[in-house]
C-alpha cells in the first residue's frame, strides 16, 4: 500500500506531468469558464488524444482539467450571473448580488480558496477511503461485478434532471446502442446493416463527442454571436480579493462541513455534483446566524456551495476507480477514458493499479492548488474568454473534435457517424433526454453483457446466490424503490 | 416542446419495432439482453407518448404549442439557423472528405469564418492556426498520418 502511494505520487513530480497538470489545469478553467462547455467537454474531446499516452499522463491531463473546471464555471457565476457549469448554479445566488454590490473581487477570493480548499480536503477524504474498500472488492468475481454494474444501471434514472421516464429512455438506448456489433460471446454480429465498419460497435470517442460536445457546438452555431451578451460588464477589481480569502477562513467551520456534505453526496453513484451544490446552499441556510440575507450577498452562500463542489470530486472517484460505478456523467466519460487505455476500473483496478489511484488522488490535490494559485492571478483576464464569438470558436473546435475522432482508429467514417449521432445528441439536449443517462448505459451495456455471460457460463442460473451478489441485490432494489415509496407514504399520510 | 416530443417518441417507436423485428431472429443468446431492453424501452417510449397525449389534450398545451409553433414559424432567421447549421456541418463533412485533414479544415475554418465576419482578420489567422494544428503539429510533430482527401489520394 505505501509502496503504491509513493510510487503512484511520485510519478506527478515529473517535469512533464507537471506541465501536462498546469496546461490541463488552464484548459479546464477555461472550459469551465465557458458556458456550455465544462470539465466533462474537455474530457470528451481529449480523450481521443489519450490513445497510445501513458496512463497516469492521461489521466493526470484528464482528471486535473476536470477537477478545475467548476472553479472556472464560478468565475462566470459571480462576475456576469452565467454558471460556467451545472454545479455553479448555486454560487451565483449570493456571488452576482455581492458583484453588483462592488464586492467582486471578495466573492471571488471566497470562492476560489472555498472550492479549492474543499478540492484538496475532498481528495484527502478519498485517500483514507481507499484502503477501506480494497478489502471488499477483494472478494469480487464475476457476479458480483455483474451486479454492481447492474446497479450502476439502475441510476440512470437519478442521472436525469427532470422526468426520470425520459432518463431511463435515454439509458436504453444507450444500452441498444453499446449491444452493436459483435457478440462476445457468440461472434454473432448485431445491428451492423452489412456494414465491416460496424462490427466493432460504436467505438467510446465518436460516442462521447456525439453526445457531450457535439451538441453544445451546434448551439453555438445556431446561436451565434458571443457567450456573453453585448452590453454586460466583465470586470473584476482584484482589490479585496484577499478580504474574501480571509472570510473562508472566518467560516472554516461551515467550509469543513460543506467539504464533507460535498464528499458524500458525491460518493452515491447517480447523484453528482448539482445535487451536493444545492443541498451544501440549503446547509449554508440552514445553519447561518442571517439567513434572511442569503440570495442578497452573503459570503456564506458563496463559501457553502463552492466547498461541497470541488469536495464532491474526491467522493465521486471513489466508486468510479473502487466499484465501476460512474457516480455522474463526467465520471463515466472518464470512466471510458479508463477502457481506451485498456483499464477497467472497478474491483480489479485497485489490485492491479493502486499506484494509478494514488496518482490520481495526488493530481486531485495538486490541480486544485494549481487552479487555485493560477484563478488568483489571471481571473480578471481569464472571463475575456466569454467575449469570443461563437463563430470563431465553434469551427475551430468543431475542426479539433474531428481530428481527435480520427485519430482514434485513424477511420473516417468515425468522424461521420459521430457527425451523424451528434444530431440524435442534440435532439436529447433540445427535448429534456438524459445524455448522462445514455452515455452510462452505452459504457455499462457491453459489460453487464459480458460479466453476466461470464457468471452463467462459470456458475449456471444460480451465480446471484453469493452474499456480495445478493447484498448488492438488496441495495439495488432499496435505491430504487426508497423514493417512490417513502413519497407513496407520504402522500398516504397527508 | 410537445409535439416535438411526440414525433420524436413516435420515431423512437418505429426504430424500436424494427430493431425487435431484427432482433427476434438472432441466436438465443446474442438476443437476450437487446429483447430486454427493447421491451423496456419500448414500454416506456409508449408510456411517455401516452402522457404526452394526454397533457397536450387536457392542458391545452396543443394549442400552447400550436402557438410556440407560429412564433417559431414568424421567427424565420432562427429557422434559417438551424438550417444553415445543419448546411454547413453537412459541408464540414463534404470538405472532409474530398480534401482531406490538411487542406479541408483550414478551407472549412476559412469558409466559416468570412461568411459569419465582416472583415479578414480573423478569416486569415484562423485557418492558418488550424493548418499549422493540422500539419505541424499532427503531421511533422506527432507523426500520424491523416486522411488525404478523395482528390489528393495517392
Amino acid at each position: 500500500m505505501i509502496e503504491s502511494m509513493v510510487q503512484g505520487i511520485s510519478v506527478l513530480f515529473q517535469p512533464v506531468m507537471m506541465l501536462s497538470m498546469f496546461l490541463a489545469v488552464i484548459g479546464g478553467l477555461i472550459f469551465g469558464v465557458l458556458p456550455g462547455l465544462s470539465g466533462m467537454t474537455f474530457m470528451a474531446i481529449f480523450i481521443p488524444f489519450t490513445w497510445g499516452m501513458d496512463p497516469a499522463l492521461a489521466m493526470t491531463v484528464l482528471v486535473s482539467a476536470y477537477a478545475v473546471a467548476s472553479t472556472g464555471g464560478s468565475i462566470t457565476s459571480i462576475l456576469v450571473n452565467i454558471p460556467g457549469v451545472g454545479p455553479s448554479a448555486a454560487t451565483l445566488l449570493d456571488g452576482f448580488p455581492m458583484t453588483q454590490q462592488g464586492k467582486a473581487g471578495r466573492a471571488l477570493g471566497a470562492m476560489l480558496v472555498a472550492s479549492g480548499l474543499g478540492g484538496v480536503e475532498g481528495s484527502f477524504v478519498l485517500a483514507l477511503l481507499i484502503p477501506m474498500v480494497m478489502p471488499i472488492v477483494m472478494a469480487f468475481g464475476s457476479p458480483e461485478s455483474f451486479f454492481l454494474i447492474a446497479m450502476g444501471l439502475s441510476f440512470i434514472a437519478a442521472l436525469g434532471h427532470g422526468s426520470k421516464v425520459k432518463a431511463a429512455i435515454s439509458g436504453l438506448l444507450g444500452l441498444l446502442l453499446a449491444y452493436m456489433g459483435y457478440h462476445d460471446a457468440t461472434g454473432f454480429a448485431r445491428y451492423t446493416f452489412g456494414s465491416s465498419f460496424l462490427l466493432d460497435g460504436v467505438k467510446i470517442i465518436p460516442c462521447a463527442l456525439a453526445i457531450f460536445a457535439m451538441p453544445e457546438m451546434i448551439h453555438l452555431m445556431i446561436s451565434g454571436g458571443s457567450i456573453v451578451k453585448k452590453g454586460t460588464m466583465v470586470r473584476a477589481s482584484g482589490a479585496d480579493i484577499l478580504e474574501g480569502v480571509k472570510d473562508v477562513f472566518r467560516h472554516w467551520w461551515l467550509h469543513v462541513r460543506c467539504v464533507i456534505l460535498g464528499v458524500f453526496v458525491g460518493i452515491v453513484p447517480g447523484v453528482g455534483g448539482d445535487v451536493a451544490v444545492w443541498v451544501a446552499y440549503g446547509h449554508a441556510k440552514s445553519t447561518s446566524k442571517h439567513p434572511e440575507t442569503f440570495g442578497q450577498g452573503n459570503i456564506e452562500g458563496v463559501i457553502g456551495p463552492e466547498s461541497a463542489s470541488n469536495g464532491k470530486e474526491g467522493g465521486a472517484m471513489l466508486p468510479t476507480l473502487a466499484l465501476g460505478i460512474p457516480g455522474s456523467g463526467a465520471m463515466a466519460v472518464l470512466l471510458g477514458a479508463f477502457l481506451i487505455q485498456g483499464i477497467q476500473p472497478g474491483p480489479a483496478f485497485l489490485r492491479e493499479h493502486l499506484d494509478l489511484a494514488w496518482t490520481i488522488v495526488g493530481t486531485l490535490v495538486l490541480s486544485n492548488l494549481f487552479g487555485i494559485v493560477i484563478c488568483l492571478f489571471i481571473a480578471p483576464t481569464l472571463i475575456k474568454v466569454t467575449r469570443v464569438r461563437g463563430h470563431l470558436l465553434a469551427p475551430l473546435l468543431l475542426c479539433i473534435m474531428a481530428l481527435g475522432t480520427y485519430c482514434y482508429r485513424n477511420s473516417l467514417s468515425d468522424v461521420f457517424l459521430m457527425l451523424a449521432l451528434s444530431f440524435l445528441g442534440w435532439t436529447m439536449r433540445q427535448l429534456g433526454y438524459s445524455r448522462p443517462a445514455f452515455f452510462l448505459g452505452y459504457v455499462l451495456g457491453g459489460l453487464a453483457e459480458r460479466y453476466f455471460g461470464i457468471s452463467i457460463l462459470s456458475y449456471g442460473w444460480k451465480f446471484f446466490l453469493t452474499p456480495i451478489s445478493l447484498t448488492l441485490i438488496a441495495v439495488t432494489i432499496f435505491s430504487i424503490a426508497y423514493q417512490p415509496v417513502t413519497s407513496f407514504l407520504k402522500r398516504r399520510k397527508n | 416542446m410537445g409535439k416535438k416530443d411526440i414525433i420524436f417518441l413516435m420515431m423512437l417507436l418505429l426504430v424500436l419495432v424494427a430493431a425487435f423485428v431484427v432482433t427476434i431472429s438472432y441466436p438465443s443468446r446474442a438476443r437476450f439482453f437487446p429483447l430486454i431492453v427493447i421491451s423496456l424501452c419500448g414500454v416506456l417510449v409508449l408510456a411517455e407518448l401516452l402522457k404526452t397525449f394526454a397533457v397536450s389534450f387536457t392542458s391545452g398545451t396543443a394549442e400552447r404549442d400550436s402557438q410556440e409553433d407560429e412564433a417559431f414559424k414568424t421567427n424565420k432567421q432562427k429557422q434559417l439557423r438551424f438550417v444553415l447549421t445543419i448546411a454547413w456541418i453537412g459541408g464540414f463533412a463534404l470538405s472532409l472528405f474530398l480534401f482531406g485533414f490538411v487542406i479541408g479544415l483550414p478551407l472549412f475554418v476559412l469558409a466559416y469564418v468570412k461568411m459569419h465576419e465582416a472583415g479578414w482578420r480573423w478569416a486569415i489567422i484562423l485557418p492558418i492556426i488550424m493548418f499549422l494544428i493540422v500539419y505541424g503539429g499532427f503531421e511533422l510533430v506527432l507523426k500520424r498520418p491523416l486522411y488525404e482527401g478523395l482528390l489528393f489520394i495517392r
